[in-house]
């Protein structure tokens, strides 16, 4: 109940930390995904249950507060993720920890291609430049920003 | 029977939780334009508003500097702008009245900050911080100095959502002057734009500036889109494709204004 409690709280403040600064963020136009790295914290210390509702939930605020226009795309996306992020989860014992990240990465790559790629459904000539222009800096900016935080935090937790 | 179901979901329920949480999102996506969901966007929109507004206070006074000497340099090239413009609308207005047209619409400005953006390099919409009770209304045109910016897509209490020129579904009327030629234009990522089926004879050439054309109910004619950069032979053979620059820098944008337009 309280890892519950905390992942609440924690989903929160992101929430409010990718609203209020999200122009600091910013590096040439190019924004991280704070709530995929707070979802892949999630998926390694909640069961996966709960790490799926939390997909859909942190896709939910996601839409309501950046992409009212198209809301319910983000929490999909999330939810799907978040199900392969469980099964990352649950195989972490037998995996290499560089293989973890790598299969973490190449998530964080699908979700922003799979995301840019619903987004940009509607417009001619661009299935190259959505993936060079946006999906490529969006996964390299997130990527970095993970493998950071996770020098302090470790993604994977010592004790589970 | 029941204990076998009952097991089934116990053990699969990861597997069920995902399919079903899916099938939800999809259902959320597929009524997008529910009252029910403009609803909830509402509700959120006007609890995070006032969060925001220490951060637009900071934000200002550090932009004060910058945009004042910007606006100090476009002021003298309007000042020029003016006077030309003077004597041109006097001639105009001679002839409007010597062919019997009537006068076109003026315009009220309500001036909005932005209050959240979307997480996406490109954006689609926009949240402002002026809604109903400033007098905003659904489908307003919103512009900048530099050009149009989109058009009000839900209005709150005391704030709105305006969808983007650079969303994916949108779409303006316009016009490439001095040619005249109209189409309808759609934005094709990064700061591009395309407007397609423009018959081949007309002559559209590079830096022809892009304006509305007006014939949509919600935005009102000659006000500034984009650049011409150039064109394209289309696959018929018969109809050319316009690329162009947009002139609104959608990185960049900060202070817009909620267009009022006063209908005859």
């Amino acid at each position: 109940l309280i890892r519950v409690v905390f992942a609440i709280f924690l989903f929160l403040f992101i929430s409010l930390l990718q609203f209020l600064f999200i122009d600091f963020l910013s590096i040439a136009g190019v924004f991280p995904d704070l709530f995929f790295i707070l979802l892949i914290y999630l998926s390694f210390r909640l069961p996966p249950i709960h790490t799926i509702a939390a997909g859909f939930s942190i896709g939910l605020m996601n839409d309501m507060l950046f992409n009212v226009a198209l809301i319910g795309l983000a929490p999909l996306v999330k939810t799907i993720f978040a199900f392969f992020l469980t099964k990352i989860s649950e195989n972490e014992k037998v995996l290499n920890p560089l293989i973890t990240y790598a299969f973490l990465i190449i998530l964080i790559w699908m979700n922003h291609g799979v995301y840019n790629w619903f987004y940009f459904i509607q417009i001619a000539d661009t299935e190259y430049s959505v993936f060079l222009y946006r999906t490529l800096p969006q996964t390299v900016y997130t990527s970095v920003l993970l493998i950071t935080l996770s020098y302090f935090i470790p993604v994977i937790p010592e004790e589970r | 029977m029941l204990k076998k179901l009952f097991d089934f979901v116990y053990i699969k329920q990861s597997q069920l939780a995902a399919i079903f949480l899916s099938l939800l999102s999809l259902l959320i996506y597929l009524q997008n334009e529910h009252p029910s969901v403009y609803a909830l966007q509402g509700v959120v929109a006007e609890f995070l508003t006032p969060l925001k507004y220490p951060i637009l206070f900071l934000e200002d006074i550090s932009n004060t500097k910058k945009q004042n000497r910007i606006m100090s340099e476009r002021l003298i090239h309007l000042s020029v702008e003016a006077a030309k413009y003077s004597s041109l609308q006097e001639e105009n207005q001679r002839l409007k009245q010597l062919i019997g047209f009537r006068e076109t619409s003026p315009f009220q400005l309500l001036p909005a900050q932005i209050l959240s953006r979307n997480i996406s390099q490109e954006l689609n919409s926009i949240l402002i911080d002026i809604g109903k009770n400033q007098g905003v209304e659904l489908y307003d045109p919103v512009i900048s100095v530099n050009g149009v910016v989109g058009k009000v897509f839900a209005v709150y209490d005391n704030s709105a959502t305006v969808e983007l020129l650079t969303g994916p579904q949108f779409r303006v009327s316009v016009m490439i002057k001095p040619a005249e030629a109209t189409g309808i234009l759609q934005w094709i990522g990064g700061n591009q734009f395309i407007i397609t089926d423009i018959p081949n004879t007309l002559l559209i050439e590079p830096d022809n500036l892009v304006v509305t054309s007006g014939y949509s109910d919600i935005f009102p004619m000659n006000l500034p889109v984009g650049i011409v950069s150039h064109t394209e032979k289309a696959y018929d053979g018969f109809t050319i494709r316009v690329i162009g620059d947009l002139l609104v820098n959608f990185n960049q944008i900060n202070e817009l204004f909620v267009l009022k337009v006063r209908h005859n």
